[in-house]
């Protein structure tokens, strides 16, 4: 699902983990390390095959399981509002 | 118009009175004293009380109603997880409804554009309309000027106190400073902040220690000050600390009664997330702008300062811990360490 990072987040990076602020509800939330990668990763607007590709290469996983896992964090951030539809067809 | 400027770590609030009751300038300037200053007409932010009678069964227009129940909407979603919002709603609303028809408010509400932010807050039956754009505010309070009252009559300085309260706490993070629920100590040249929620023992913690020791046992203002930050003394807590005093802030706590004494260190983003979640007083009434100045500042706290778990009994004996801690080298990170 292509998804973007809202632009009413705030985030910052503390300690290689980030802190993130939801601006419309003011809810805080913390990524650790492993979630700072792949957000790092999203930020610089690599797409998902991207992604996968370069956390099969860092952390010896299977495509297929890197595939699931952003799925999953990328519909938990969606749900929390860090993340947006995209409007653009490739995004 | 009577007038006076409270200094509340240089973001200037001026308070403006109408002529209807002599006391309450004199009042309230006793009330802030240390933070009043004479002969300053300069201000960041203007807070006007005037006075206002309700009277029932007046009509609301239907425009207004929209509009605050617009900003209701804004500020319920602040709570995503609130167990009940529409009873939320409902409460908010009936609390707010009766002020609409006044004519004062009326007015003033009508006067201001309606694409403006506003945020409004009822204190004890008055109520209080802040424009997020420019920062001021007016406190319409309620009955304002009665010579002869019932004894069981609500004090204006109460309220005019709470107003104060909460037109600070909403604008010092456009000066960059932010008022936190804690209390702060000063031991031995070191400046301890002590977070916690009501009743987890932070006035407890501030009558452990000597009067000169504390600098607020409930609200206490954060800034940065060159490279390092200093916490400071505001005009909200109880009798230890109406003296204007400031720290060099060494370590944060977060503090837990428990059956012993210990001190454990928390990641800094665990800090900073829990510190906007709990700890800065009216987060949720925030402008945007000012959500933006807090989260940059508390950021910035995380990477300059430490910041542990405060488990302790109530006895003064925990701070055996924390002075431990203070000696050790390296107690601050970064350049202001």
């Amino acid at each position: 699902m292509p998804f973007v990072i809202s632009k009413a987040i705030l985030f910052e990076e503390i300690n290689r983990e980030w802190l993130v602020l939801n601006l419309h509800t003011n809810v805080p939330y913390i990524f650790n390390e492993m979630a700072a990668v792949v957000f790092k990763m999203m930020r610089n607007q690599t797409d998902s095959i991207g992604i996968v590709h370069e956390l099969c290469r860092a952390f010896d996983v299977t495509s297929e399981k890197a595939l699931e896992d952003l799925r999953l964090f990328q519909e938990d951030l969606f749900q929390k509002g860090v993340l947006e539809m995209s409007v653009l067809p490739n995004a | 118009m009577n007038r006076i400027t409270l200094n509340i770590s240089d973001y200037k609030l001026q308070c403006l009175f109408p002529g209807f009751d002599y006391l309450l300038k004199r009042r309230v300037a006793a009330r802030f004293a240390p933070y009043v200053q004479e002969n300053d007409s300069s201000a960041h932010g203007r807070l006007s009380v005037q006075p206002i009678t309700m009277r029932e069964h007046e009509h609301t227009e239907p425009q207004l109603e929209k509009r605050i129940k617009n900003w209701i909407e804004g500020y319920l979603s602040k709570f995503p997880f609130a167990p009940d919002p529409e009873a939320e709603r409902n409460s908010l609303f009936s609390r707010i409804r009766p002020f609409l028809s006044v004519p004062e408010i009326n007015r003033h509400l009508h006067g201001m554009p309606g694409d403006e932010p506003v945020s409004v807050l009822t204190i004890d039956q008055s109520f209080l309309v802040q424009n997020q754009t420019t920062g001021d505010s007016v406190l319409f309070l309620k009955s304002g000027f009665r010579w002869v009252k019932p004894f069981w009559d609500y004090s204006p300085i109460s309220v005019i106190g709470k107003a104060v309260y909460y037109v600070a706490a909403t604008s010092l993070p456009l000066s960059n400073t932010i008022m936190l629920h804690g209390t702060g100590i000063e031991r031995e040249k070191a400046g301890l902040l002590f977070l916690g929620s009501s009743g987890s023992g932070k006035t407890t913690i501030a009558r452990f220690c000597r009067e000169e020791e504390v600098l607020g046992d409930d609200a206490i203002l954060l800034k940065k000050k060159d490279n390092h930050y200093v916490i400071s003394s505001c005009p909200f807590n109880s009798g230890k600390s109406i003296y204007l005093k400031e720290s060099r802030l060494a370590m944060v706590l977060f503090i837990e009664q428990d059956t012993y004494h210990d001190l454990e260190e928390i990641s800094s983003a665990t800090a900073g997330s829990m510190i906007l979640k709990n700890h800065i007083h009216y987060f949720r009434n925030f402008s945007a702008d000012a959500v933006r100045s807090t989260f940059q500042q508390v950021a910035d706290l995380c990477r300059t300062v430490p910041f542990y778990r405060l488990h302790f009994k109530k006895e003064p004996s925990f701070f055996t811990k924390i002075d431990q801690q203070l000696t050790e080298p390296c107690a601050c990170r970064g350049p202001g360490g």
